[in-house]
């Protein structure tokens, strides 16, 4: 089996507030393969987010990251350990070769600058070259982003674009120095769903173009199975399943899933008498998490006395599939 | 947790000695803020009690002498304790704090009060005049005011009242204009309340945390403001132990009898730091991002 | 039967920052029954917020008349407002800022109770507070409680309780579960639903998310730009929609099917600015479809169904069936 092009092993983030600390990722292992989709499905307080941020070396105090390893095999073919790098040395790693988008590009785009001048200091930052030559380049990614009239839109503020715009312009400074792997955190979801349908598929043409991997975080199932080569769906901070897109759908074994699933208007649903199969209850607070399965206040399968006790590791069920449920065997969707 | 798992400190950041280290001074730094702020009140409540001479006391033949244990803070050119004269000072820098701050509050209160919910023509009115206000230096306006009225320590507090008056507007105004966007207002409006009772049941005890703390900061920079003026001889006139009065008491003789003006000015100092301190710490409690 | 809510040439515009007219709404016409209904769905840009507010007077219409119950209340003033305020409450987006973070559960929801004068003495009220609490699942202490100290789920069962205190026969829901975690959404899509059943209900349900929409709603009104694209009994749009735009915001919703294998049609261009707009069809500009004779006028409701209308001059566009499967 190829070497993955990222591997991140027994990472937890926590944050220390005057409560307590705060475990936001609980001892979380995944991996993502030279371009491959990996989406990572989860809630809020699931720590989708700050697992992401923790790769790129983004969590500040009173955040605390801890792990084993995040292995990632940059352009060079080097495997070096991101959470052991200076920060001089990530700063080269960002935008060259991991880059990230979020959800919100009216706050992650500088009002102040044009998009043409911040898409041209991510180009210079890591590939000193001559002005003329990182517009054109600038040029270049906005066209290959569908933007139309590139060459004038370099020259427009932030809030002169729309929302659908202004994802594409984050986009080109994420992609402009061509990064093997991108994480995309939410980034449709503030966004109109016709506009979504562009960008998602404007992620999946780049990818092809770029050979480009991709962890892509979100909450919607719906976008998930459009672009996912495997899924991971985290909870309360844990991996709580991974494996294959369709595994995960066709024949899940975790209680969680099959309750989110279900729990989804879907178009053309027959709307019988019964209600929307509702996952009760709420998400745990992090400062005072259930004892045994994080889940189990809210499991239609838990078992009282095993469930209730016992905190499930992650099993394998499956080729490449893993679920953390103590009862999986006999959870079918 | 995995055996090998390492403690890489908060990401890459400068060195995590620093965040801990913040927390604790933010903890003293309030601490110390109230100490200094309970120590002045205390001070202008038990003055009389605490001075051992009479502020206005006058003995030639002790002037100008240095701080020793009879006089903790020396003697001025008249022989007067600066000990007592600091103490009784305090008076009148509290009384600084409530009238020209309290003046301030209410009247921008008012002002942006009025704007923010009749709006319009009103609005605009009111903010041209609280921009007028703003366009002064404050202390062109106090002169201005001063010389209208008069010397004296009163007509310095309105002076410095007036000049305050803006910032407390402008703030209640941006206050009542966004809280009357939100969707609980909305929803009030949408249930039939009236006017005046979106106002007191809904607006004003959401406005009221920013103005405290403003109104805290303020606290400083009235006492400040009202000693330098009379330090002009525009407020306190003498014999008047107020701050800034013995400050230009004091300052002619800074090289020969340095306490004269170093102890008022510590005074004015402390107070000031101890609101600020204060304010910033009720300020951090407010912030909304903190909200559980 | 006449209806609940009759709106006919609803229209709002706003004078823009800079200049220029935006034409936020734009002739839009629908009638709702009592105890329907009628989701309002459309992107950003589309309306759909500003028609909600302007339905419950919190914003004045620029032209159009809506008649609550034959009455007419476009131009009526504030004071005389009271009574149809006591027949239609909204339910908002955002579950943080829909509660005003200083007053207790109890005096959120005794308000309305309050100013309509309904109840006779504390005792009563409170009465109703914890009959309508129950309602809406939430416990009996949560009287003393504050806002923060609930989940987001929990707090639009409060606003719903709220909405609920005057009885009215109007729920305006702008959004009402967007801002909530998917697995809360169910829960209180459900409440939504089963109330509204319980107590014959009239909805106007405004949200973006179409299958959301679909589930809830008797009817659907499509919006884009203002205007009304296609309005009519829910299942028949989404079966068999006869406007490019709806067909376009159908395909475009990601479904949960990693086998989903159809064409997905992707709108090309920007939503156009709302203080030009296109001439004739608002959506010509993006649609597939277009001919040039859909910039000389503004496209007419046409009828194409059983009380099913599509603001389309084309009448050969080939209908997507494919959510037929799900059937």
């Amino acid at each position: 089996m190829k070497a993955p092009l990222l591997e991140v092993r027994g990472l937890t983030v926590s944050f220390r507030t005057e409560e307590g600390e705060i475990v936001a990722v609980d001892d979380l292992y995944f991996s993502v393969g030279r371009g491959e989709t990996l989406v990572i499905v989860g809630e809020s307080g699931s720590g989708k987010s700050a697992a992401s941020l923790a790769v790129m070396g983004l969590i500040d105090a009173p955040g605390k990251v801890r792990c084993e390893a995040i292995d990632f095999s940059d352009k060079s073919g080097r495997k070096r350990d991101l959470s052991r790098l200076a920060e001089a040395e990530m700063q080269r790693i960002r935008g060259a070769e991991i880059a990230m988008i979020f959800q919100e590009p009216m706050t992650s785009l500088n009002p102040v600058y044009t998009i043409g001048e911040q898409i041209i200091e991510a180009i210079t930052f890591h590939e000193p070259m001559s002005g003329r030559a990182a517009r054109g380049r600038a040029e270049e990614m906005l066209a290959l982003l569908g933007v139309p009239d590139p060459r004038r839109r370099l020259d427009a503020y932030p809030h002169q674009l729309s929302g659908g715009m202004r994802q594409r312009a984050m986009i080109g400074m994420a992609l402009s120095c061509r990064p093997s792997l991108l994480i995309a955190d939410e980034p449709t979801t503030a966004l109109d769903v016709t506009v979504q349908a562009q960008i998602l598929e404007l992620i999946r043409e780049l990818q092809r173009e770029l050979g480009m991997a991709v962890i892509f975080i979100t909450h919607n199932l719906g976008v998930a199975a459009e672009i996912a080569d495997r899924i991971m769906v985290m909870y309360a901070g844990q991996a709580v399943e991974s494996g294959p897109c369709r595994a995960i759908f066709r024949g899940t074994h975790l209680p969680y899933t099959i309750g989110l699933m279900r729990s989804v208007p879907r178009l053309g649903l027959d709307r019988s008498a019964a209600p929307l199969p509702a996952i009760p209850g709420n998400m745990p607070d992090p400062r005072r998490l259930p004892r045994g399965c994080r889940f189990h206040p809210r499991c239609s399968f838990a078992e009282p006395g095993l469930c209730d006790l016992q905190a499930p590791p992650l099993e394998s069920c499956g080729d490449n599939h893993q679920v953390r449920c103590l009862r999986w065997r006999e959870v079918r969707a | 947790m995995s055996a090998a798992a390492q403690d890489i400190g908060s990401g890459g950041a400068a060195g995590s000695w620093s965040a801990p280290l913040r927390r604790t001074l933010r903890r003293h730094e309030a601490k110390l803020g109230i100490a200094l702020t309970l120590i002045f009140l205390v001070m202008t409540v038990a003055a009389p009690l605490m001075a051992p001479f009479d502020p206005y006391d006058q003995d030639l033949s002790s002037a100008l002498q240095p701080p020793s244990f009879l006089h903790l803070f020396g003697t001025d050119q008249y022989g007067r304790d600066m000990f007592s004269r600091v103490l009784h000072g305090s008076r009148t820098a509290l009384l600084a704090i409530i009238v020209a701050d309290g003046l301030a509050l209410a009247l921008g209160s008012a002002l942006g009060l009025i704007g923010g919910f009749i709006g319009g023509a009103v609005d605009a009115v009111v903010m041209r005049l609280v921009d007028v206000l703003l366009a002064f230096p404050y202390l062109l306006l106090a002169l201005i005011i001063v010389a209208a009225l008069g010397p004296s320590l009163t007509n310095s507090m309105i002076a410095i009242g007036i000049v305050y008056t803006p910032q407390y507007a402008r703030l209640i105004r941006g206050q009542v204009l966004s809280i009357r966007a939100s969707d609980y207002v909305r929803a009030a409006r949408a249930v039939g309340a009236s006017q005046l009772r979106i106002m007191l049941r809904h607006v004003l005890p959401n406005a009221v945390n920013p103005v405290i703390v403003m109104a805290t900061l303020q606290a400083g920079s009235v006492v400040v403001e009202t000693a330098g003026l009379s330090f002009l001889g525009l407020g306190a006139q003498p014999p008047s132990p107020d701050w800034g009065a013995l400050l230009a008491d004091g300052h002619s003789y800074f090289l020969t009898a340095w306490w004269i003006a170093t102890f008022p000015g510590l005074a004015i100092f402390c107070v000031v730091l101890g609101f600020n301190l204060v304010g910033d710490a009720l300020r951090e409690q407010f912030d909304p991002r903190r909200r559980k | 039967m006449s209806a609940l809510l009759d709106v006919t040439g609803l229209t709002r515009h706003f004078t823009a920052a800079h200049g220029g007219t935006v034409r936020a709404v734009e002739d839009v016409s629908f009638a709702l029954a009592e105890g329907e209904v009628l989701g309002l769905v459309g992107e950003s840009g589309s309306g759909k917020t500003t028609i909600g507010q302007t339905i419950l007077r919190l914003i004045d219409p620029t032209a159009g008349r809506i008649l609550f119950r034959g009455a007419d209340i476009t131009g009526l003033p504030a004071r005389e407002l009271k009574a149809f305020r006591r027949e239609a409450q909204p339910i908002f987006q955002d579950p943080f800022g829909s509660l005003n973070p200083r007053m207790s559960v109890e005096a959120i929801i005794t308000e309305p109770l309050i100013v309509h004068g309904i109840g006779r003495d504390r005792a009563e009220r409170r009465a109703r507070v914890l009959a309508l609490l129950e309602q809406v699942g939430l416990p009996r202490d949560s009287l003393k409680r504050y806002p923060h100290q609930f989940s987001g789920g929990q707090r639009q069962r409060i606003s719903i309780a709220r909405a609920l205190a005057v009885e009215p026969a109007l729920i305006v829901a702008d959004e009402p579960v967007s801002a909530l975690d998917v697995s809360i959404q169910a829960q209180i899509i459900n409440l939504l639903r089963e109330l509204q059943q319980k107590l014959k209900l009239a909805m106007l349900f405004i949200a973006h998310d179409l299958a959301v929409v679909d589930y809830i709603s008797d009817r659907m009104m499509v919006l884009y730009l203002g205007r009304v694209m296609e309005i009519g009994p829910a299942r028949s749009l989404i079966a068999a929609p006869k406007h490019p735009y709806t067909m376009a915001l159908i395909s475009a919703v990601p479904e949960p099917d990693p086998d989903r294998a159809d064409k997905r049609i992707v709108l090309e261009g920007d939503l156009p600015s709302p203080i030009d707009p296109p001439s004739g069809c608002v959506f010509r500009t993006r649609c597939p479809y277009a001919l040039p004779a859909c910039a000389e006028a503004v496209p007419e409701l046409r009828q194409v169904g059983a009380g099913h209308q599509a603001a389309c001059i084309r009448e050969d566009i080939p209908t997507d069936n494919r959510r037929m499967r799900h059937a």
